[in-house]
């Protein structure tokens, strides 16, 4: 975890960046918001978020009930900020223990606890863009959880940052972390096939016009009692049967002893 | 009484609706030579090409669309030694790499043409290093390639 002093220094610099190949040349054209560095949030493993849309940039911040567009012909000025709120906002923010910053269950559990705004995406064929909205929830007890057992929304943007709808994803069907958007529309990745060679997408019209049916969510996380912790590691970094220990250094990685 | 606009507003700003009414399809991959879920999945939108990255596989694979099948397969570090890589993008034809160094690698497959445009000097100078993960994917765009970065690269 690094330092206050680091987390002035990170976010103080460019959000992005736009290189002219043919020239050689770039210029910074965002900052972060200011709450970077001045709030304790766990905004390494916490990120935010940018994507491209009709030659502007889009940027989600997870804590924040805004987003933020940088138009091409006003890249030296200030980002039009615009109005986000999830029907699901419910939760206040929990700040980081700082007793716990070497913790790196609690780290990479903190995310769960609180409301957050996870990917940004955008449709070049609907012209729309999707924020996911993911409801903070109570950790289990002794299971741990996994982004897939968690309920999401998608809130659905034109390019005008007007809101369509905000629609809503049951816990276990999806994980929101791998997706593409197609000429047939917005493609999730289902959660019962994050793993083997056969991945299985759904694909989802956001644009479609008429009478969903509206939804009142009950249960926003699973309780699915999980393989013990060895056999979950194996499956997930597609270890080799024979290794019997892992060596995890937090933020760098992993190794695995035969 | 309010005008069908206001009720519209009243309903987004107050009702989730069930994604099953906007679920329309199925697209079925199969990938055998890739690993666990570390596989990343982008669009080209210019030339139609579904791109599949898998981090732990070091692999890249371009599929046609719609029928999903493979056409280009690269190694990346056979082709690139070990350059560590942040993000990659494929865009008409070309593909784009950057490293958390601030390396940007372009490579044309079909001709095997390779350019390497090394940034870290410049944008030290502004204390910008290019993010170590795919949040803020490459954006090229006119030319302009948009990268984003800091916190810890």
């Amino acid at each position: 975890m690094n330092s206050k002093s680091d987390q002035n220094f990170f976010f103080s610099a460019s959000l992005e960046i736009a290189y002219d190949i043919s020239k050689g040349t770039f210029q910074s054209i965002s900052q972060y918001s200011s709450s970077y560095r001045s709030e304790e949030l766990n905004f390494y493993s916490w990120p935010a978020r940018r994507n491209r849309l009709l030659e502007k940039s889009i940027y989600s911040f997870p804590h924040i009930d805004s987003l933020y567009v940088q138009e091409k012909n006003n890249s030296n000025g200030n980002p039009k900020v615009f109005p986000r709120k999830s029907i699901l906002r419910k939760r206040h923010k929990v700040p980081l223990v700082k007793a716990r910053f070497d913790d790196y269950s609690y780290l990479r559990d903190y995310h769960f606890i609180n409301d957050h705004y996870a990917e940004l995406i955008t449709d070049p064929y609907r012209e729309l863009i999707y924020s996911v909205f993911v409801p903070g929830v109570d950790l289990p007890a002794e299971n741990r959880l996994r982004t897939e057992f968690v309920a999401f929304t998608i809130m659905v943007y034109n390019s005008d940052l007007e809101l369509q709808r905000e629609v809503f994803f049951h816990a276990g069907v999806y994980d929101y972390r791998f997706y593409f958007v197609s000429p047939e529309g917005l493609c999730l990745h289902t959660a019962a096939t994050t793993q083997g060679s056969m991945r299985v997408f759904d694909v989802f019209d956001l644009s479609k016009e008429g009478d969903p049916a509206e939804i009142v969510p009950e249960k926003l996380s699973l309780q699915i009692d999980l393989p013990p912790l060895a056999s979950y590691l194996r499956d997930s970094l597609g270890l080799d049967i024979s290794a019997d220990s892992v060596v995890i250094i937090s933020g760098i990685g992993c190794s695995w002893l035969s | 009484m309010n005008s069908c606009s206001d009720k519209k507003e009243i309903l987004n700003e107050n009702i989730l609706f069930d994604s099953d009414y906007f679920r329309k399809s199925q697209i079925n991959i199969e990938q055998p030579s890739l690993l666990g879920e570390a596989s990343y999945f982008r669009f080209d939108h210019e030339d139609s090409r579904l791109m599949i990255w898998n981090m732990v596989a070091d692999e890249i694979i371009l599929l046609s669309y719609p029928e999903l099948k493979p056409i280009i397969e690269l190694k990346i570090n056979t082709l690139f030694g070990s350059l560590p890589i942040a993000d990659v993008y494929w865009q008409n034809g070309m593909l784009y790499l950057v490293s958390p160094s601030n390396q940007v690698v372009i490579y044309k497959p079909e001709s095997g043409e390779m350019r390497e445009i090394e940034l870290d000097s410049a944008l030290a100078e502004i204390d910008f290093r290019a993010f170590r993960i795919s949040y803020f994917p490459i954006y090229v765009e006119d030319n302009t390639l948009f990268l984003c970065g800091n916190a810890d690269g």
